[in-house]
């Protein structure tokens, strides 16, 4: 009987242990804390008003989320909405809201919430007002919301389930507390419905996210995320962003374990990280390179020269190392829904002979010399100065402007001042946000085919017939227009300790799923 | 004493007014645009048309000047354009700290190498130390600091990860210890090239004062070497020193943006190029104001030491 009583408390002992221990150092496997080193700090974080990569990929879907997102495949996913409509023509859109969402001040979301926050968010782009006209979002009932158009809008879901201008929800009452000088939402009342909180942001020093323990999720808890959408775990208590502006910098704190994740690193940097076998390093996609056209300081033959002449390889390299691809395409490759490689024949091809035929027919005088705006830091100037190497086989001589960033972002809406600008490009959801085939940006895209292509395409009736006019408008800016030199796209590199798993790269990389062993 | 640290001081409203204008000028005569900067690069013209004037940047420069300089008076130095609701003397205040604390520490660093080699490289003149700590202070000044704090942080960073090679702790919130640990490898890295300095500097100046007829007439009337050294001739060597320090400390202000982007720390330096870069005129003539009125306070504080060093002066 004792030894039965033994074994007994043997067995409870033992139960004790596997009920409350085991789960308990399981949980210890993992570290409550990510340290990203992100290479800035966004003006404001407010994604209405703020456009800057580092505050959408912070915040995004982390802290803020969507009515719909994106899925890997390019398809729309719904996340804050459980449901939506759209009619034959594209012109009405209806949205059933999830039930029981709390916003990180424990307001549960209703319609009054998304009617705000989707109407600022028309306000704050022009892009949008453009495509919607007067039309605004309206409730009608808490939990749904229309919006109904007097023409067809086929790339207002992409835009809405978009990364580039975010369509975030916040609380009415943030809209409310709008900075009347600024037109920011205060960092205080940036609230969302996301799994992270914002908890703290010490100017110039980092960003604390916090975990939000009441975060609704969505999806299925046992597969993977799809692109942008799924169900989003949080395992992680804390995801602090560590602003490092310096790339040296970022790579040192990853490599003595100040960091567990650095974004931006540079191609000098590449070797170190591979050189150990205690960090990963990736690419991705991230933009894309080009020389804008002044289009009304050149014409469309002497551009055609240049995209002839020009050996992308010969300009990328000095500039980015390993850290491009020759890619035609004007959108991303992770951009499923929009990539096409139509007109790709005119990319960059090297072709002296042909530039000479070309710029023979040009009104260019080459006894002037063509104008090069550019950023004078990084690695534009030895792309430039490669250019104008170039441009000199086939006579042509250039004028080399470099300037500081906002110098020159000043310079370049003068039309007098340049011929050509270099400059890089980020993601953009739809076609229709790229801002160099508009008519009103910086170079000035004001060819009437042009733009009756892009309103054919932003009218479409349907996503394949808009993908078809896109597909039509590459191919007529590669053989015939050129607004731009295009020369592919720039990846950015990011490296972490093998120890973090479970981060998501889509567009960008989030941590929403990601666990730091200890 | 008294009147004249007044009579500083009252200099400072005209020095402040110049460098006021001046710096208002250069800043909105300078090409760029905040407002093309805060929206990105994607903004319309009639996105930063109306920021411009929401933030009225249309207004002829003299009545921005009057606004700006009127608010100033009242104490209000204005709002960042680059970093959405902060205030420029929040902004400030934020950065100063880091900062000064950097300057502090690398001084106490410099002071603490700078005068024992110093003095002991006059006293072994022409020796084996004197030549070692010669090539100490060549080696000092050749080399540029963020060149000597990247070679710390492949060594004690990344190798054998004794130090963090990034990052800043607010000794006042987060501890002593962490910030001495954050700050150590920024605060030699600026502080060796001034120590290399001002060992020479001293070095120099106590040989001079060393060749002179009262410390011969000490050395003839039997005073102990050590006390010559330290009573007699390091005294009256300070003045050199004293003016090295003060140069020091606003060179260590003043360079420590590169230390302060090596090593992640949000200090002014790095504050002042970020806001240049993003135009962020009300930030930019803050800190500049700053700078000048801390420029003079801390020639003020020099002539003021200058006259407890040597009665001479206090007298003149």
């Amino acid at each position: 009987m004792n030894n039965f009583k033994k074994l007994l408390s043997l067995a409870a002992v033992l139960a004790l242990l596997t009920g409350c221990f085991i789960p308990a150092l399981a949980e210890e496997e993992y570290a409550d804390v990510i340290r990203i080193a992100d290479d800035n700090q966004a003006s404001s974080y407010d994604l209405h008003k703020d456009t800057s990569v580092n505050a959408r990929n912070m915040l995004r879907g982390t802290v803020m989320e969507q009515l719909v997102t994106l899925k890997a495949d390019g398809s729309i996913g719904p996340e804050l909405a459980e449901s939506y409509e759209v009619n034959e023509n594209n012109s009405a859109f209806t949205f059933h809201l999830r039930k029981g969402v709390r916003f990180h001040n424990g307001k549960e979301m209703t319609s009054a919430d998304v009617v705000a926050s989707l109407n600022r968010w028309i306000e704050s782009f022009s892009t949008v007002r453009n495509m919607v006209g007067d039309a605004r979002f309206e409730a009608s009932d808490d939990y749904t919301v229309t919006l109904t158009l007097n023409n067809s809008a086929i790339m207002l879901l992409d835009m809405l389930a978009g990364a580039a201008q975010c369509a975030v929800i916040y609380p009415a009452e943030s809209i409310a507390a709008v900075n009347a000088e600024t037109g920011f939402i205060p960092a205080d009342q940036l609230i969302g419905t996301g799994p992270y909180k914002f908890s703290e942001w010490a100017v110039d020093q980092y960003v604390k996210l916090e975990r939000f323990d009441d975060y609704a999720p969505y999806g299925d808890p046992d597969a993977e995320l799809d692109g942008l959408w799924g169900y989003k775990h949080a395992y992680t208590g804390t995801l602090m962003y560590y602003i490092t502006k310096d790339a040296d910098t970022r790579v040192n704190g990853l490599l003595a374990g100040d960091y567990d994740f650095a974004v931006k690193v540079t191609d000098a940097n590449l070797d170190r990280i591979e050189a150990d076998d205690q960090f990963t390093l990736y690419s991705q996609q991230t933009g894309m390179i080009s020389l804008v056209w002044n289009k009304r300081s050149t014409d469309k033959y002497l551009r055609q020269a240049v995209q002839a002449l020009a050996n992308a390889d010969d300009l990328n390299i000095v500039n980015y190392g390993v850290l491009y691809d020759n890619d035609p395409c004007f959108m991303e490759d992770g951009q499923l829904g929009w990539y096409t490689t139509a007109g790709s024949e005119y990319f960059c091809q090297n072709d002296p002979e042909k530039a000479k035929e070309l710029l023979a027919q040009s009104s260019f005088d080459t006894s002037k010399p063509l104008r090069i705006l550019y950023v004078n830091s990084g690695g534009a100037p030895a792309m430039v100065e490669i250019l104008k190497q170039e441009l000199e086989t086939i006579g042509i001589t250039s004028e080399l402007i470099g300037q500081d960033r906002s110098t020159m972002t000043k310079t370049r809406t003068d039309d007098t001042a340049y011929d050509v600008f270099f400059t890089t490009f980020s993601s953009v959801p739809v076609p229709s946000l790229r801002s160099f085939l508009s008519a009103d940006w910086a170079g000035w895209s004001e060819d009437e085919k042009l733009q009756e292509m892009m309103t054919a395409m932003t009218t479409a009736a349907t996503k394949e017939e808009a993908f078809a006019q896109w597909e039509k408008i590459q191919e007529y800016c590669y053989a015939d227009y050129c607004p731009v030199l295009m020369l592919g796209h720039f990846h950015q590199a990011a490296a972490c300790t093998k120890k973090l798993t479970g981060y998501n790269v889509f567009l960008t990389t989030n941590f929403w799923n990601a666990r730091l062993a200890k | 004493m008294g009147k004249y640290v007044i009579k500083r001081l009252a200099a400072l409203i005209p020095t402040i007014f110049i460098v006021s204008v001046v710096v208002f000028l250069i800043v909105h005569l300078t090409p760029g645009d905040p407002a093309a900067m805060m929206l990105g690069e994607d903004a319309t013209p009639a996105d930063i048309a109306a920021l411009h004037n929401r933030l009225g940047l249309d207004d002829p420069l003299i009545v921005q000047y009057v606004r700006w300089a009127g608010k100033c008076l009242t104490g209000d130095l204005g709002y960042s354009t680059a970093v959405a609701g902060q205030s420029v003397s929040g902004m400030i205040a934020s950065h100063f700290l880091p900062t000064i604390l950097l300057a502090v520490y690398s001084q106490l660093i410099t002071v603490f190498l700078a005068l024992p080699l110093g003095m002991i490289a006059a006293r072994k003149r022409g020796s084996l130390t004197d030549s070692a700590l010669s090539v100490f202070s060549m080696a000092g000044i050749s080399l540029p600091s963020f060149m000597m704090g990247m070679g710390m942080v492949l060594l004690f960073a990344v190798s054998f990860r004794l130090m963090p090679a990034t990052g800043y702790k607010n000794p006042f919130t987060d501890g002593i210890g962490p910030f001495f640990r954050y700050m150590t490898l920024p605060a030699v890295s600026l502080g060796f090239i001034h120590a290399a300095y001002m060992m020479r500097m001293t070095k120099a100046s106590l040989l001079e004062v060393l060749s002179s007829d009262y410390i011969k007439m000490a050395r003839a009337k039997g005073v102990k070497e050590r006390k010559i050294v330290f009573k007699h001739a390091f005294r009256n060597s300070l003045l050199t020193v004293i003016t090295v320090i003060g140069q020091g400390f606003i060179s260590a202000l003043a360079g420590a943006a590169v230390v302060e982007r090596l090593f992640g720390i949000p200090g002014m330096g790095s504050l002042m190029v970020d806001s240049i870069d993003k135009r962020d005129y009300q930030v930019i003539q803050g800190i500049t104001l700053m700078i000048a009125m801390l420029n003079v306070l801390i020639n003020l504080l020099i002539d003021v030491i200058y006259g407890f060093a040597d009665p001479r002066i206090r007298l003149k």
